[in-house]
């Protein structure tokens, strides 16, 4: 019994938490700064036809969803699409979405070594995700040669790693797809962040300025994660709000002290015969540093003070 | 309101103190009957530097700038033996023409503060547009910040705390003003200091104070 537990156990690793670290392996076809995961080679998968791999990647995909095998179909199709097509609204970053399945693997020459270089080389840019259905921790992504330069290796697969954990709490492989699909989205703004802080930045610089940003982001990613699903959103709803009021109170504080004030005009009758003035004021004596403010409070004529 | 003689209450429309019989007559007899001509800013003692003067300068045209009714003036020179400090400030209101001050703000709407570094004494005197505004323990308190430079001899940086308390003491009493003008409104006189013949110059008006003949460099700077 208990060796059956052990099994159970080690069997229950390799399927779920392991396969992220042991079943990755990255595939020597891809081009530059590529991270994509192959099949474990210890079980059975059926190559993907060469026919089939030319659809794939011949030619530069007109559409962001690049599923030539229909494994996607209808109303999921069509969401899967419209997620795509709102990110490339959004973002300056395309994302492309290669569907295999997930009893599938590429063969060890199935991509032309410069498919990104050939098709993404100029224009906007470009991640491409190859993802296996029901498989998420097998996804793999190329950028475009431009972002390759911003984006490390090293946070590529972090990327990737934060989007699979997302998706692998979702249970089935359309809900997982879609999840992934968002998470990474949503994590393509930190590589725009990148490109952006590396394009302001010395080209000697930039290699050794990326470290500390990617500390700030997962720092970042990290705290939200701290905030329980059902709060996240009313959470971040009231840090926006209080950074609006924060922004509305400088402002209204910044105006308020640039205002031009007015005192109310009154009428009032002149006395002693003075036309401007007539009031006393207060005097202050600062001869004697033992006569103190406090002390000369009550107003007295001079007459007294001098006494 | 206080006689600046006696320093008595005094009736609000009163023509002479009640109790000392003081007016603007007593004044101008002690100080001179003539309008003066001086700057907003008339440094008789010469207890400012240069660059003190220009602070206290931008000092005074912040307030007048954010107060658009209001000027500051600082009169600094030695009273002598009479030490009338209170009756020299409510005379210059009244017979100072402050030729660096727009004419539409009249004496009414200053603040004066003279400084006697002889006597040791600094007094603050404001014009009829702030009386139901500025209490007597306001000026006071904006006097009392300079009172620790003003030991020491620092007069500018002494000058330049006052300026910044009356500031904030005046945005706190419009704004009081403001809310609640219904409390300051008076409708039980006369309007005084219409300004009539205030802005008239005297091309000899220097000589008939004894006190400010010494202010002619200033005028002429």
């Amino acid at each position: 019994m208990k060796y059956l537990r052990t099994v159970w156990l080690l069997a229950m690793n390799a399927a779920y938490a392991l396969p992220v670290e042991n079943t990755r392996q990255d595939h020597e076809g891809v081009g530059e700064g590529a991270a994509i995961t192959q099949p474990a080679s210890s079980q059975v998968y059926s190559e993907i036809e060469p026919a089939l791999i030319d659809k794939y990647f011949a030619k530069k995909p007109s559409q962001y969803l690049v599923d030539p095998q229909a494994l996607i179909t209808g109303q999921q199709r069509k969401t899967i699409e419209k997620l795509l097509s709102n990110h490339a609204a959004d973002s300056t970053i395309d994302l492309y979405l290669f569907v295999f399945g997930g009893d599938q693997q590429l063969p060890a020459d199935g991509k032309n070594r410069d498919f990104m270089a050939r098709h993404f080389a100029n224009g906007k840019p470009a991640v491409v995700l190859y993802y296996y259905l029901g498989m998420p921790a097998w996804t793999g992504l190329d950028l475009s040669p431009g972002m390759s330069k911003s984006v490390s290796a090293s946070e590529q697969e972090r990327f990737l790693q934060g989007s699979l954990v997302r998706a692998m709490r979702e249970n089935g492989s359309f809900e997982q797809l879609a999840e992934y699909l968002m998470q990474f989205s949503v994590r393509t703004y930190w590589m725009e962040r990148m490109m952006d802080e590396a394009s302001a930045k010395p080209v000697d610089q930039t290699s050794e300025m990326e470290p500390p940003d990617l500390q700030n982001v997962e720092k970042e990613e990290d705290l939200l994660e701290l905030i329980p699903d059902q709060f996240r959103e009313p959470a971040l709803m009231a840090a926006g709000g209080l950074g609006s009021l924060a922004v509305l109170s400088a402002l209204v504080l910044w105006l308020r002290s640039r205002a031009r004030l007015k005192f109310p005009e009154s009428e009032i009758e002149a006395r002693l015969g003075g036309p401007h003035a007539a009031g006393i004021g207060a005097v202050v004596n600062f001869a004697s540093p033992d006569v103190s403010p406090a002390l000369q409070r009550k107003q007295i004529p001079e007459y007294l003070r001098r006494v | 309101m206080k006689c600046p003689r006696c320093v008595q209450q005094i009736h609000r429309a009163a023509a002479s103190c009640p109790h000392c019989g003081f007016s603007i007559a007593d004044a101008d007899e002690l100080f001179g009957n003539r309008e003066i001509k001086l700057r907003r800013l008339t440094d008789s003692t010469g207890i400012f530097r240069r660059h003190e003067r220009d602070f206290l300068e931008e000092a005074m045209e912040r307030i007048s700038h954010r107060f658009p009714q209001i000027f500051i003036a600082i009169y600094t020179g030695s009273l002598g033996e009479s030490g009338h400090l209170r009756q020299f400030g409510f005379w210059l209101l009244n017979r100072g023409v402050f030729e660096d001050v727009s004419v539409e703000k009249p004496n009414e709407n200053g603040i004066l503060i003279v400084i006697d570094p002889d006597s040791k004494a600094a007094g603050m005197t404001h014009g009829y547009l702030l009386d139901s505004h500025l209490q007597e323990r306001d000026s006071f308190d904006c006097l009392s910040r300079a009172h620790a430079y003003w030991l020491e001899g620092r007069y500018a940086d002494g000058a330049l705390r006052s300026l910044r308390a009356l500031e904030q003491l005046l945005v706190k009493r419009c704004r009081q003003a403001r809310r609640g003008s219904g409390e300051y409104q008076r409708n039980d006189g006369n309007p005084a200091g219409s300004g009539e013949g205030v802005k008239a110059w005297s091309e000899s008006d220097m000589d008939s104070s004894p006190l400010l003949r010494d202010v002619e460099p200033e005028v002429k700077g």
